[in-house]
């Protein structure tokens, strides 16, 4: 029940980051090669990781904040991993899904300012990293 | 004939190739932060052409003469758009790149590998902010294909 609420609430609020993801799951169609240069297929668990991060942090941030983030590109990556990609009028973010652990980050304010860089669980949301990405707003 | 490695001086242009998979075209047709890569894949360098040897044109063109990966299909420039970078912009600290003349020439040119004399490599990690910041330096010099 709650797993559905936390569902639907997602997708009343925020309908193009729900779109976004699922508009990416072709990204899991895509065979061995699909960029002619030795790409690598990419796995369901990576997609599900990303879009667990991505859901956890934009509830989180309109939960506790009452901030709307934007609606992000979600990039297959010839190393057989995901990119979200953020680019907003202030800001700019990308993070790397490469495992079921970490993923790796960067952000700056677009002049190297503020900028936010490293490395971070796939699961649980942490309020350092949600703060930074209050700058990712509508 | 061989051809020597020379220095390519900050001020001087190359061109990098990108397949059509990594442009997004959601958001205006920029290359998406994906296509700052190492080839190959666990590789160390990204390959690239210098100006000073070739146009943005030779370069597209150059791409049918490659093989796709593990295959003897040649690949298609019509798949691929070319950016263009300035050279110091690259080798600038933050961004802890190298660039290098890398000349490719065998006697017998070999199906699959061009002959090259502009051929160039971009060494140095791509993690995230570089692979960010080069996306946002990059200006395509021939635009990539229509999705």
């Amino acid at each position: 029940m709650q797993v559905s609420q936390h569902t639907d609430k997602f997708k009343i609020e925020f309908p193009q980051i729900d779109k976004e993801i699922q508009d990416a799951q072709y990204i899991l169609a895509l065979s061995e090669n699909w960029d002619d240069d030795s790409a690598l297929k990419i796995s369901d668990d990576i997609y599900k990781n990303a879009a667990l991060f991505l859901k956890n942090y934009t509830l989180h941030i309109f939960d506790r904040y009452n901030v709307k983030i934007a609606s992000p590109s979600i990039n297959p990556v010839k190393d057989g991993t995901i990119d979200i990609e953020w680019q907003t009028p202030n800001a700019r973010f990308l993070i790397n899904f490469r495992n079921n652990q970490t993923a790796a980050y960067y952000g700056d304010n677009r002049s190297n300012l503020n900028s936010i860089k490293g490395r971070v669980g796939v699961v649980d949301v942490e309020e350092y990293l949600a703060t930074w990405m209050i700058k990712l707003k509508e | 004939m061989i051809w020597e490695k020379e220095l390519i001086p900050d001020e001087d242009r190359i061109y990098c190739f990108v397949h059509k998979a990594n442009v997004d075209y959601k958001n205006g047709g920029k290359p998406r932060a994906a296509a700052f890569q190492n080839t190959p894949r666990d590789g160390s360098n990204l390959s690239c052409d210098w100006s000073k040897y070739s146009t943005p044109e030779e370069t597209k063109n150059r791409i049918g003469k490659q093989f796709k990966a593990n295959s003897q299909i040649f690949k298609n420039p019509n798949d691929y758009g070319v950016l263009q970078f300035e050279v110091g912009f690259l080798r600038q600290e933050e961004l802890r790149q190298e660039i290098e003349h890398d000349p490719i020439f065998n006697a017998f040119e070999l199906d699959g590998i061009p002959n090259n004399q502009s051929h160039a490599i971009i060494i140095g990690e791509k993690d995230e902010e570089t692979r960010l910041k080069m996306k946002e330096m990059s200006v395509w010099i021939i635009e990539a294909p229509p999705q």
